[in-house]
Parts: structure tokens; C-alpha cells; sequence
């Protein structure tokens, strides 16, 4: 009797272990790849960079983008109406700031502008045009570029034309020749929070 | 005592064996549910690559050195102006290499190594007047004039109306395009009802739009007044090249216009050479040829791209 006992003890404690062991396999099995449904989805990355190509091309399409480039304060030194710092906090007051909000905007999706060019020294010069922090390591990117020429004006707040550029009233100087005045890179970087 | 341990030997038997076969039939679920797992993810990290070598980047750089150098071509036709068609090339090469120059730097930062250069340039003729308070007769005053009569193409052609009051409904003033060879026709009136706040674009034989308010910018080539676009407008719609313009009722109609056109040998009795009346400057450029190179770690792409600066605008 004494025997027997131990040993359905034992067995008890192995089916048990056993039943355990399984159930936290089945569990590891199943392990967070790139593809489990998270914020970091590649899906989700995927049809976001894709959103911010479309913005960018309807935007540089119809001259959007241009006047966004060029919605500059240049006695403020900044954005017109933008914060101290010369960038947007939110969005910009442009079709183009307005495309983005109703994209990304209310859906939970956070998004950052830059504007790169050549600087004075002929580095390159990355800006920011809205600001909304640090993207997320799962952020994605996407760019247009545009040329600017030493006809190029700067838009008023309400978005009439105003004086031509030049490297005193514009943020990005005049490096070129022959009418040729800079190019400047605007990206778009979103990210799901 | 021997009689009574019978069914302990029998029974734990049994069960250590269903045990052993139970912990093997999971071993081998587990290990079968692990590989068909494993080429789930994989399928699924396939299908998120596209099949494509991510040309939409390249396609994107091709689009924004076109509209580059569109600009640039603008830029040298309306600011060096009587100089010769030559020295517009190499303006245009030297704003061109300049251009490649600073933008190479700053596409090199994300990864991409590009290069525009000018491949050829089309000669055209730029035909204007900038004079808010004249009406279109030529220099000489005609009323019907034939700008040129053998062009192969029309870009960024351009009316500012600066008094509507002067555009008139029963003779109103037409633009009209004609085949060289052949009877196409293809005309568009442009004249003001009275009472309306708005300025009529009417294709004969085609569209008619009451739109964009008074004095306004007029896009001929893409059918936008004052910004508004007219539906189901087509500009030299049916017309085969070459194919003459004619200004007809020039003296219903007061303001700036521009255009250029393919052609280098507009009729000089029409035109004079102050831009207060018609001018013709027959040194101008039309249209450039550039090649596009974009390099990236999955594709190189390069390709000739044709820039007409105001062609296809819509």
C-alpha cells in the first residue's frame, strides 16, 4: 500500500509537470515577430509610409508643398504663426499641413516635417517644419524634393505672394548659379502611439 | 500478500506506457505546430516586401528633376532675355549642373546617389505682351492676326485679363488653332455675360464654363480661370501638327498674355520688340531633354526625361 501511494504521488507531480511544461511551450511557440499584431506591425508601416508618399505627391503635384516650403515669416524668422523655435507644433495652416491632419491626425498617428538643403557652408541643413517629438523606433519616412529658383517668393500668411527669396530673408541660403537657388528636402516621418 | 498485489503491477504498467505515448503524441503536435508556425511568419514576411526593387523612389526623383528643371527653364527665358539661343543653353547647363550639385548632397543622406545632367535643348519662341492696359490687335493694330503658322507645340500660354468690362458677347474674342494640312479647327471664345460675376470659356464644339470671377488669370493650356478648371477641356483637341494660332476680335479683350510655342519663325510684321506690345523672341527655349540617374542599394535607374515647362498643366 505504502508503495503504491508513492507512486501515484509521483506520477500526479510528472502529469502535472508534464501538463505544465506543455502548456508553457504552446505558449512560447508562438513568438512576437515583426508580424504580431502590435504598433510596430510591418502592415502598419508599410500602408503609413505609403499614406505620407500620396500626401507628398498630390502635395508637390499642385503646388502644395511649394507654398508650405515658402510659408516662411521672414522678419519673425520663422514659420508664419509657428512657435518660438520656428517650427509647428500641431500642423501647419497650409493645404498641405491640412492633408496630413486629416490623414494621420486623428487616427492615432503621430507625424514629424523636415526640410533638408544645402547650408551656408555647404553642409546639409535638416530643420524641422512640424514637431510633435521623437519618433518611435518603428517610425517610417517618406520625401519629395523641390527646386527653388532666385524667382521663387515667399507666400504671406494668407498665402499671396511676396518677396522673392534670398539668403537674408529665407531660411535656406542661395548656393547655386544661373538662377539655380537651392533644393530643399521635405521629409515626412510617422509613426503610430 | 501475493494475491493482493496483482492489480498494482498490472494497472501502474498501463498507465506509465499511456503516459509515454501521451508525452510523444504532444511532443510530436508541438513540433508540427512550431514548422507550421514558423512558414506562416515566413508567407507573411514575404508578403510585406513588395515585388518591386522600391522604384517608386526613383519614379518620385525623375518627377521632382523634371519640375526642377522646368523652373530653370522658366527662369532663363524671362530673365535673360535678348541673349541668343546659346547663351540660353549654357545658362541653363550651368543652372542645370548647379542644381545636381546641390541636390546630390542632400539625397545622398538618405542612402541615394543621383545625377542630372542636360542631354538636348528645343529652340521655341517666346510671344508675349505686358501691358495691363492694351487690348491683343498686333503692333500694327490688326484686329484678325496668325501669331505663327507652323508650330509643333504650345506651353504656358497665359492671359491675365485686367478689365473684363472690355470683353464682348457679341463679337467676342477667339483663339483659334488650325492644321497646316487638313481641316482641323479648334477654337475657344473668351467673353463676360452681362450681369454675371464670372468669365466664359467657350470651346466651340465643345465646353462651355461660366467661371472664375472677374479679371481673371486665364491658363489656356489647362483650362483654369482664375484657378477654377473647366470640365471636359481640352486644349488643340483634334488638332494634327503643325498648326497655326490665331488671335481673332484681339481689340474685345484687354491685358497680359504668354505664351511659347515649338516654332522659330513667327511673323515678324505683327510683332516689335518692346513687351508693351506683342514681342516674339524667337531665342527662347522650349524644352529640354535631361538624364536622370538614381542609384540605391536595390536598383540603379536611369533614364532621359523630356521637361515642358506649363504643357500638361491641369
Amino acid at each position: 500500500m505504502v508503495n503504491r501511494g508513492q507512486a501515484h504521488t509521483l506520477e500526479a507531480v510528472v502529469a502535472a509537470l508534464l501538463l505544465l511544461s506543455s502548456l508553457v511551450f504552446a505558449l512560447q511557440i508562438t513568438a512576437v515577430t515583426p508580424l504580431s499584431a502590435s504598433t510596430s506591425n510591418q502592415h502598419i508601416e508599410n500602408q503609413q509610409q505609403a499614406s505620407a508618399s500620396g500626401i507628398l505627391s498630390i502635395a508637390s503635384q499642385n503646388g502644395d508643398l511649394e507654398r508650405s516650403v515658402l510659408y516662411w515669416n521672414a522678419s519673425g524668422q520663422r514659420f508664419h504663426n509657428g512657435t518660438i523655435n520656428g517650427y509647428y507644433t500641431e500642423t501647419m495652416p497650409t493645404n498641405f499641413g491640412q492633408s496630413l491632419e486629416e490623414a494621420f491626425g486623428d487616427r492615432g498617428i503621430a507625424y514629424n516635417v523636415y526640410v533638408t538643403y544645402t547650408g551656408t557652408n555647404g553642409g546639409v541643413v535638416r530643420d524641422e517644419m512640424i514637431y510633435r517629438g521623437e519618433p518611435s523606433d518603428n517610425a517610417v519616412m517618406a520625401s519629395r524634393s523641390l527646386v527653388l529658383t532666385e524667382e521663387s517668393r515667399l507666400r504671406t500668411e494668407d498665402l499671396e505672394l511676396g518677396t522673392q527669396i534670398d539668403s537674408g530673408n529665407f531660411y535656406a541660403p542661395d548656393v547655386g548659379a544661373g538662377g539655380y537657388y537651392n533644393t530643399v528636402r521635405v521629409e515626412v516621418v510617422v509613426w503610430r502611439i | 500478500m501475493a494475491d493482493l498485489n496483482w492489480p498494482r503491477s498490472d494497472r501502474s504498467d498501463d498507465r506509465a506506457q499511456i503516459m509515454l505515448v501521451a508525452g510523444f503524441v504532444l511532443a510530436v503536435t508541438f513540433i508540427a505546430l512550431a514548422v507550421m508556425l514558423n512558414s506562416v511568419i515566413y508567407t507573411e514576411n514575404l508578403a510585406t516586401r513588395g515585388e518591386d526593387a522600391h522604384g517608386s523612389e526613383a519614379i518620385a526623383y525623375r518627377a521632382d528633376a523634371v519640375a526642377g528643371t522646368e523652373q530653370l527653364i522658366e527662369y532663363v527665358n524671362e530673365n535673360q532675355t535678348e541673349e541668343s539661343f546659346d547663351n540660353h543653353v549654357a545658362n541653363l547647363t550651368t543652372a542645370i549642373d548647379s542644381m545636381d550639385n546641390g541636390s546630390a548632397p542632400i539625397l545622398a543622406t538618405g542612402g541615394d546617389r543621383t545625377k542630372v545632367s542636360l542631354m538636348s535643348v528645343t529652340q521655341g519662341t517666346w510671344i508675349g505682351q505686358f501691358n495691363a492696359l492694351r487690348d491683343f490687335t498686333s503692333d500694327s493694330g490688326a484686329i484678325d492676326w496668325v501669331l505663327d503658322n507652323d508650330i509643333q507645340g504650345t506651353r504656358s500660354f497665359e492671359i491675365n485679363v485686367t478689365d473684363s468690362d472690355e470683353l464682348d458677347t457679341t463679337s467676342p474674342f477667339t483663339i483659334r488653332l488650325a492644321s497646316v494640312s487638313g481641316a482641323d479647327v479648334w477654337t475657344v471664345q473668351i467673353y463676360n455675360q452681362s450681369g454675371t460675376a464670372a468669365t466664359t470659356l467657350d470651346v466651340v464644339g465643345g465646353p462651355t464654363c461660366d467661371i472664375g470671377g472677374l479679371n481673371p488669370e486665364i491658363n489656356v493650356n489647362a483650362g483654369t480661370v482664375g484657378g477654377e478648371s473647366c470640365d471636359g477641356y481640352e486644349f488643340a483637341d483634334g488638332i494634327s501638327k503643325p498648326y497655326l494660332i490665331e488671335f481673332q476680335n484681339a481689340h474685345n479683350i484687354q491685358g497680359n498674355f504668354s505664351l511659347v510655342i515649338n516654332s522659330t519663325n513667327p511673323n515678324s510684321i505683327y510683332y516689335s520688340s518692346d513687351k508693351d506690345t506683342p514681342f516674339a523672341d524667337d531665342e527662347a527655349i522650349y524644352a529640354a531633354t535631361i538624364h536622370v540617374l538614381h542609384e540605391s542599394a536595390d536598383h540603379i535607374y536611369a533614364t532621359d526625361a523630356r521637361a515642358i515647362p506649363g504643357e500638361n498643366d491641369a
